[in-house]
């Protein structure tokens, strides 16, 4: 297919650039989000901004969109400068975001949707429905946008629901869109409408700001492209210039962390295996597809893959969460496929969630409690006739045995979860789970948005779990981690397992490749 | 620790102190307006509530007003409004006195009969609510909101007329009935009396302390017991507080749903049991609204089984001690239900700043705690 020629429509150097962001940054508690990011994007170009997650893409944009002010950084329109307090006045100013998870009211018509919030009216307030569908019809028509003003919106596909969106910002007068992720929820023959869609809007005259990190995709879309990387911009290339390769080189970086050299010999026991798992979304699409893998006692397999791809849904289905639509887990030799969360647990599956706000804590409730929650109907945390009763010293006595063992720091097990730091708010669940002695443990970003040192003693403690037989299902997308604790590395896209991988020989070159699909190991094979 | 523990009561207690002296105040500026002096209105309640007769009608006022209190507050602790207590209690309380009256058995066993099939309706038809919200997700306010119609206007109203004693009577000669048959004596909760009367002088004037009272602290303490001390009580509290992490944690929420439904609907089915044993029987103009008032009093006590009993105790002092405004009056005694709403307001507001207040104590020792590390 190929990628369109790099675009005539700049008019003129004298010109303006459309967006000119220099110099912005961005801090956020313990994280700096932007560093000195700098973007320049032409009147009338499809500008790509790639990216891992975490390497600040959102963050740009959100700042773009006048969702949050900038630290430090100027921002021109066309030339002028401007800051936007608000999304209303980026609206003003002619930007306008396609956001990835619709905002459409599904009970409401496509022209209702369109016109909600900017509703036309006509004298004593009543909405004025026909000047709002031939303004609708003109910027449908203006574009090559095609949607039935007078369907429902539940009635559309996802990729028509997409068009709408589209409308939406068209209709508010954007001449400037930004498209966050546009392709994630699409299938292949919507991403080519989507892309005909985007060459129309160009040859219009709209300026578009494509974030993605599909990079065959944006090879094929984009004019420019600019490459984020841990908040700061790496680099600004022509897609002409560069082949997929160079471009996940970029986004990775040039050098990934060296392995621990461990002598851990595996237990030839499987903990984990799952035969052809696959999990479906609401709209019955496979967001896990087929997946097959299976972990050794004392192995620790790492999980790569840019968020989205499935990892959620993959852990929801060991967990009992998710329902899996075919496949099987055994776990130490039992089928548990069909097996309710709580008898997982009590098997022996340890979960650190990827949220440990929202999927592990009881925020409100003392960490005593807390210690307890998963492990609530087994000893020492219960007792009594069918440990119907909580044992409340035993409880307490446990929490500080996680307390001392794990370095929780805290004035005492009955302080509330809240009040703790996040490093020690994790490292309170990862102590739970640990300490358990469970036989096989799913670990979901472990060590996120956590200090140095917390991250420190955590990894610690998922070595020494792993040396005492644990089956470990690690998911991260800190590649220092994966790499310094996998001892294979699997890599998920799009709900599938693409590649599997020796953290030994991993060149940021494969990884990158493999992560943003570029390449493909089964095709390759 | 020591201190610490007395800082955690004094704060817990904060609350509902600042509130009801919040609504004290608000409600003395309505009394102004109305033209009435509140210190004297205040004192003629507080005068009256202090005699030994109207004492014992403040405690049978609370007995109902405790159970319902708990009935509700079982739903809330995992976020489930059981809005439906007002027709389970009735519903309940109508079938058990039908059934009570049917059959003729020894003391213990009749009552025991009774309390167990009022509680097997109120736990049913609560049931109702949860499997229609575990099946079909339907919102538990609406579906109970719905049931109480149908209870109290369906399926009671043809019911006192099925079961009236001395063979049915027919709608056109409504509001004339005289209720179920009359339970057997063996049957009626007796009043205690000669308990209450160990510490003081003999109860005159005819009044009777319920013996449903000592059903109500039974339920207090297996309240307490439940949530606090058993596993089902603490996945219930887990999937109040955050459902995402106690389904992780293996709690089955539907199953929780279900239970809590069904078990809120139990208890409420004893709230009408202090009416029966007083009536005994059912008739027409069985007291109502208890239902509705018990979840103001689960609110006010912030669910708690203690907290429960002030908040039953202080509601059941102002439904009393407003006769005498009538009597004497100095004020009129609607001034009671606008006290009774303001202070449940300031109490939920008075909550909710003491519920920051202690995350923030908290945040702030855990840190500083950190800091010593550091040094």
């Amino acid at each position: 297919m190929g990628y369109q020629p790099h675009s005539l429509h700049i008019q003129g150097e004298d010109l303006a650039p459309a967006i000119e962001l220099v110099g912005i940054t961005k801090r956020f508690p313990g994280v700096l989000a932007n560093d000195n990011v700098n973007l320049t994007v032409e009147e009338g170009e499809i500008h790509a901004v790639c990216g891992e997650n975490g390497a600040g893409k959102s963050t740009l944009m959100k700042i773009l969109y006048g969702m949050q002010p900038a630290d430090q950084g100027t921002m021109n329109l066309f030339g002028e400068l401007r800051s936007f307090q608000s999304p209303n006045e980026a609206i003003e100013a002619g930007i306008g975001m396609v956001h990835q998870h619709f905002m459409l009211a599904n009970q409401l018509t496509v022209l209702e949707n369109v016109i909600l919030g900017a509703e036309p009216t006509q004298m004593g307030g009543l909405i004025d429905f026909d000047s709002a569908s031939e303004h609708l019809e003109e910027v449908g028509t203006a574009y090559g946008l095609t949607v039935d003003p007078f369907d429902l919106v539940e009635s559309l596909t996802v990729g028509e629901r997409q068009r709408v969106e589209i409308i939406k910002v068209l209709f508010r007068g954007a001449k400037i869109l930004i498209f966050d992720e546009p392709t994630a929820v699409l299938v292949p023959q919507e991403v080519e409408e989507l892309f005909r869609n985007m060459r129309e809007l160009k040859a219009n005259g709209a300026t578009i700001i494509f974030i993605d990190h599909k990079l065959e995709e944006v090879l094929e879309i984009a004019d420019t492209i600019t490459v984020l990387r841990q908040g700061k911009t790496v680099a600004t290339v022509k897609p002409s210039d560069v082949s997929a390769t160079d471009l996940a080189e970029l986004m990775v970086g040039s050098e990934l962390p060296k392995p621990q050299i461990t002598n851990v010999k595996f237990n030839e026991t499987i903990g984990i295996k799952m035969d052809n798992v696959t999990v479906l979304d609401e709209d019955e699409r496979p967001i896990v597809d087929d997946v097959s893998l299976e972990i050794r006692q004392g192995e620790i397999l790492g999980i790569a893959g840019v968020e989205g791809n499935g990892q959620h849904e993959l852990v929801g289905a060991i967990l009992g969460t998710q329902r899996m639509s075919t496949g099987s887990i055994v776990m130490m030799g039992e089928d548990i496929s069909n097996t309710s969360v709580r008898s997982r647990r009590e098997n022996g599956l340890g979960y650190i969630p990827q949220d440990r706000q929202e999927e592990g804590l009881l925020l409100t409730a003392p960490l005593w409690e807390n210690a307890a929650l998963g492990h609530q109907t087994v000893k020492p945390f219960s007792g009594g006739w069918n440990h119907w009763f909580i044992d409340r010293d035993g409880s307490r006595s446990q929490t500080e045995r996680i307390r001392s063992e794990f370095d929780v720091r805290t004035p005492n097990v009955e302080v509330s979860a809240h009040a703790l730091s996040g490093g020690n708010q994790q490292k309170l669940i990862v102590g739970r789970e640990v300490v358990s002695e469970p036989s096989v443990l799913v670990a979901s970003h472990p060590t996120r948005g956590i200090d140095v040192g917390a991250q420190a003693s955590v990894w610690e403690q998922i070595r020494q779990a792993r040396s005492q037989g644990l089956a470990t299902l690690l998911i991260s997308a800190d590649l220092d981690e994966l790499i310094g604790l996998s001892d294979r590395i699997v890599v998920m896209f799009r709900g599938r397992i693409v590649a599997q991988l020796d953290p030994s020989e991993i060149t940021p070159r494969s990884l990158g490749a493999y992560m943003t699909g570029a390449t493909n190991q089964e095709d390759s094979e | 620790m020591k201190n610490g523990s007395i800082r955690r009561i004094a704060l817990a207690l904060a609350a509902p102190f600042a509130a009801v002296v919040f609504a004290t105040i608000a409600s003395s500026i309505f009394l102004l307006i109305a033209g009435s002096n509140p210190f004297t209105a205040y004192g003629d309640m507080f005068e009256y509530g202090s005699r030994l007769e109207i004492q014992v009608d403040i405690l049978n006022r609370a007995t109902p007003l405790y159970i319902s209190g708990v009935a509700a507050a079982i739903g809330f602790r995992m976020n489930l409004f059981n809005i439906g207590v007002e027709g389970q209690y009735r519903l309940a309380a109508i079938v058990a006195a039908y059934v009570g009256a049917s059959v003729s058995l020894p003391g213990v066993l009749h009552v025991g009969l009774i309390l167990v099939v009022a509680m097997l309706v109120g736990g049913a038809y609560s049931g109702v609510a949860g499997v229609l919200k575990v099946t079909r997700g339907v919102n538990e306010v609406i579906s109970t909101i719905m049931l109480n119609a149908i209870a109290i206007s369906g399926l009671i109203a043809w019911l006192v007329r099925e079961w009236q004693a001395g063979g049915s009577v027919d709608a056109t000669t409504s509001n004339l009935g005289v209720g179920t048959e009359p339970i057997d004596e063996s049957g009626l909760i007796p009043n205690i009396n000669s308990w209450l009367e160990v510490f003081t002088r003999e109860i005159g004037k005819g009044k009777e302390l319920t013996g449903v009272i000592l059903v109500a602290i039974v339920v207090g303490i297996l309240y307490h017991i439940l949530i606090n001390r058993t596993r089902f009580g603490f996945d219930l509290r887990a999937t109040g507080i955050n459902p995402f992490a106690a389904r992780a944690g293996g709690v089955s929420d539907k199953k929780m749903v279900l239970g809590a439904m069904v078990l809120s609907g139990v208890v409420a089915g004893l709230v009408g049991m202090a009416e029966i044993a007083k009536l005994g029987r059912f008739n027409p103009n069985f007291v109502g609204g208890l239902g509705f008032a018990g979840i103001a009093v689960a609110l006010l006590g912030r669910n708690h089984p203690g907290g429960i009993a002030i908040g039953a105790l202080l509601f059941a002092f102002l439904d009393t001690a407003s006769g005498v405004l009538q009597v004497t009056g100095s004020a009129s005694r609607e001034i009671v239900f606008i006290m009774q709403g303001i202070i449940l307001l300031a109490a939920v507001i008075a909550y909710e700043v003491v519920q920051r207040f202690r995350i923030r104590e908290e945040a702030r020792l855990a840190s500083a705690l950190l800091e010593g590390d550091a040094q």
